[in-house]
C-alpha cells in the first residue's frame, strides 16, 4: 500500500485549503482516468490550491480498503473520495461521520451505497444491450459473469445480467471471484461460451494475468469498464472524464459549503462504446454491422 | 466523424460491387438511396429491387448510396443520377431544388403509405415527458428529415425548449435511424429519433428492444421513400419503370422482393404527398428555399 502525495498544481495545501483522502482500488487505468480529470477541472475552476490529496492504492481486497480508510480517518482528512463500489463499502463501514464522496459506482442505490455522510456519481450500463451486441457475434448460449462479493456493484451487475437473459434461452454462470489465484481456476473449470467481466477492481485488476487461461477457449470477453480492450471484443463503458467532471463539481461544492448535504447522487448514463474487431477477426466471430456503424472506437 | 468516414469507405467498397448490368443496350439508370438504415442493410434491401427492375423493363438498374441525407441533394446532379428513393424531406427539396417527379411509393405492410416519426427514450431512464430531459444528450438522425430532426425539433420547441444548446448538455446526428436506436438502447444517448418503420422492423426481429424502450412523442404523417425520376427522362423509360413497380406484386417474384422492403406493394406518388413536409417547416418559421439541410 503506497501513501502518496499528488505532485503538480496540487500539491501544495493553503491555509483555507481541505485535505482530501482519496482510495484507488486497484490503481486501474479506469480510475486514473477519472482522477485526472477532476485535478484538470480543479486547475481550470481555479480550486486547486484549495485542496491537499492524500491518495492510497490498496490491493482491491476488503481488508487493504479498509485499511486505507482507516489511515485517511487517522489523518484527519476533511472528506474521502471513493472509486468504485468495494472502497465506497469499505468506507460507509468504517465510518459514518466523515463525508465520502464516490465515483464510478455502478447503481449506486440498488448496491447498498448510501446514507447520510455519502454522495457521488454513479452510473448505469444497459447490459442488455452488452448480451445483443454478444449474441451477433455467434451463438451464444451460456454466459459466464465474473463478479466479486466484495464489490456490491459488481453482484448488481450479475443480478442485471441474470435477468436480461431470461428471455432470451441463455444461461447465466455466476462466477464468484474472492482472491485473484480463483480467477484462473474457476476459468479453467467453469463451462461458457462468453463471459462478461463486471467492473470489479480485483477483477479487472488480475485478469490479464490469466489471460492464457482464458486463451484456451476461443470465446468472446465483453467488459464494462475500460482497460482491457485489448482482451475484450466488446466494451461498454461509462465515460471517465464525465465521471471525473461531476466528480469536481462536487469536490467543489464540499469545499465552498463544508459538507455534503447540498450534494445530489447523480446516475450517468453517457456510454461509449469499443469493439476489438482484430480480436473477433481471431477468434472467428461473426463480425455485426452494428458493431462496425455504432462502436465510438473500432480496433482494427 | 470517424464513424461516418468509416460509413463512407465501407460505402464505397459497396457500391462497386452493387452495381446491376444493363440488360440491353446502353440504357443504365443511376439510382440514389439514402442511409435511412445502415448501408448494409439498405444495399441487402434495395439490391434486389435494381436487379428486378433492370430484367422487366430491359434498363440497367444500378444502386448508389449517400453518406448523408443532404448529400442526395447536393450530388444528385454531381454524381449524375437519374433517380433516388428520397425520404420525406430530401423529397421535398428535391421537389424544389431538382427537376424530378415523383413516381412511386411503398405500401407498409399494414396497408399504410406513409410514415411518422417516434422520440424515443430508454424506459429505466426516468424520462417522461421534455421536462426530464434537461441537461440529457440527443441523437438526432440528420438535419435532412422530418421523422429524425424536424418533428423532434418542434416537438421540443412546442413544450418550452427555446434552444437545444441551452437545454441539453449536448446533441448530434447519427446518421441514420437504426443508430439513433442503439445509441439509445446502449446509453450512448438518453433521447433518440426514429422512423416508426426502421423502429418496427428492428423490433421485429429483436422484440427485447420493445422492452427497453420508451416512446414519448410520435409526429404526424409523413410521406414513405418515395421513387422520384429526372422529369427530363424519356418518357417511355419513366412509365415503363412505373409500370413494373406498380404491377410487381402480381407476379411470385415481385412479391418476394416487395417483402424483403417490408412492402405490400408500391403506389402512385405526387408532389401533394409532400404536403405535410411544407407544414411541418412552416410551423417551424423555416423556408424549404433556405433551409440549412447540412450536418455540418
Amino acid at each position: 500500500m503506497i501513501l502518496s502525495f499528488l505532485a503538480g498544481p496540487l500539491h501544495a495545501a493553503t491555509k483555507d485549503g481541505i485535505v482530501a483522502g482519496v482510495v484507488f482500488s486497484g490503481d486501474l487505468p479506469f480510475y486514473r482516468e477519472i482522477h485526472e480529470e477532476l485535478v484538470r477541472r480543479l486547475f481550470e475552476k481555479g480550486y486547486d490550491k484549495k485542496v491537499r490529496f492524500i491518495i492510497q492504492r490498496p490491493n482491491p481486497d476488503a481488508l487493504a480498503w479498509s485499511n486505507a480508510i482507516r489511515k485517511m480517518i487517522a489523518y484527519d482528512a476533511s472528506l474521502i473520495i471513493v472509486y468504485g463500489s468495494g472502497a465506497a463499502r469499505a468506507a460507509l463501514y468504517e465510518s459514518s461521520s466523515v463525508p465520502i464522496i464516490y465515483a464510478a459506482v455502478y447503481e449506486p442505490e440498488r448496491s447498498g451505497i448510501k446514507g447520510s455522510n455519502i454522495r457521488g456519481v454513479g452510473y448505469r450500463i444497459p447490459v442488455s444491450s452488452i448480451i445483443r451486441y454478444l449474441r451477433k457475434t455467434g451463438d451464444i448460449k451460456k454466459i459466464g459473469v465474473l463478479y466479486s462479493d466484495a464489490e456490491p456493484s459488481t453482484k448488481t451487475q450479475y443480478d442485471d445480467v441474470k435477468a436480461a437473459c431470461e428471455s432470451l434461452s441463455i444461461d447465466v454462470v455466476k462466477i464468484p471471484i474472492k482472491r485473484p489465484s480463483e480467477i484462473g481456476r474457476r476459468l479453467r473449470l467453469m463451462s461458457y461460451d462468453s463471459l462478461l467481466l463486471t467492473s470489479s477492481a480485483l477483477i479487472n485488476k488480475y485478469f490479464p494475468d490469466y489471460i492464457l487461461v482464458f486463451r484456451k477457449k476461443p470465446v468472446p470477453l465483453a467488459a464494462i469498464i475500460t482497460g482491457l480492450e485489448e482482451y475484450s471484443v466488446i466494451t461498454l463503458s461509462t465515460d471517465p472524464r464525465k465521471q471525473g467532471d461531476i466528480l469536481a463539481r462536487n469536490l467543489i461544492q464540499f469545499i465552498n459549503n463544508g459538507d455534503i448535504s447540498g450534494i445530489e447522487n447523480t446516475e450517468l448514463l453517457k456510454n461509449s462504446l469499443t469493439f476489438n474487431m482484430r480480436l473477433a477477426i481471431d477468434l472467428g466471430l461473426d463480425i455485426p454491422v452494428e458493431l462496425l456503424t455504432e462502436s465510438d472506437r473500432v480496433i482494427k | 466523424m470517424k464513424r461516418l468516414v468509416v460509413l463512407t469507405v465501407l460505402g464505397c467498397l459497396l457500391l462497386s460491387s452493387q452495381s446491376v448490368k444493363a440488360a440491353s443496350g446502353d440504357k443504365e439508370l443511376l439510382i440514389g438511396l439514402i442511409p435511412e438504415q445502415n448501408i448494409f442493410k439498405q444495399i441487402e434491401r434495395y439490391k434486389p429491387l435494381a436487379i428486378y427492375l433492370s430484367k422487366r423493363t430491359g434498363i440497367g438498374v444500378r444502386l448508389t448510396i449517400l453518406s448523408r441525407y443532404g448529400d442526395i441533394i447536393d450530388r444528385f446532379v454531381q454524381r449524375g443520377l437519374d433517380g433516388a428513393f428520397f425520404g420525406d424531406l430530401t423529397g421535398a427539396l428535391a421537389i424544389e431544388k431538382l427537376d424530378i417527379e415523383p413516381l412511386v411509393r411503398p405500401e407498409n405492410l399494414d396497408g399504410s403509405t406513409s410514415s411518422y416519426g417516434y422520440i424515443i427514450v430508454r424506459k429505466d431512464s426516468g424520462i417522461r415527458s421534455v421536462a426530464d430531459m434537461k441537461g440529457k444528450v440527443v441523437a438526432f438522425v440528420d438535419r435532412a428529415t422530418v421523422t429524425g430532426y424536424l418533428f423532434p425539433l418542434a416537438y421540443f420547441r412546442s413544450r418550452g425548449v427555446k434552444s437545444l444548446e441551452g437545454f441539453f448538455s449536448e446533441y448530434y446526428f447519427t446518421g441514420s435511424h437504426d443508430s439513433s436506436v442503439y445509441a439509445v438502447l446502449d446509453g450512448r444517448a438518453d433521447i433518440g429519433c426514429v422512423k416508426n418503420t426502421i423502429y418496427n422492423n428492428l423490433v421485429s426481429r429483436d422484440p427485447t428492444i420493445r422492452e427497453e424502450l420508451r416512446i414519448i412523442a410520435k409526429s404526424p404523417l409523413m410521406p414513405e421513400s418515395t421513387l422520384c425520376l429526372r422529369r427530363d427522362l424519356p418518357e417511355e423509360v419513366k412509365k415503363s419503370v412505373k409500370d413494373v413497380l406498380l404491377a410487381m406484386d402480381r407476379d411470385r417474384e415481385g412479391r418476394k422482393i416487395l417483402a424483403r422492403l417490408q412492402a405490400k406493394r408500391f403506389v402512385e406518388a405526387s408532389v401533394e404527398d409532400f404536403r405535410p413536409v411544407y407544414e411541418m417547416l412552416e410551423t417551424l418559421g423555416e423556408d424549404i428555399e433556405t433551409y440549412q439541410y447540412r450536418v455540418r
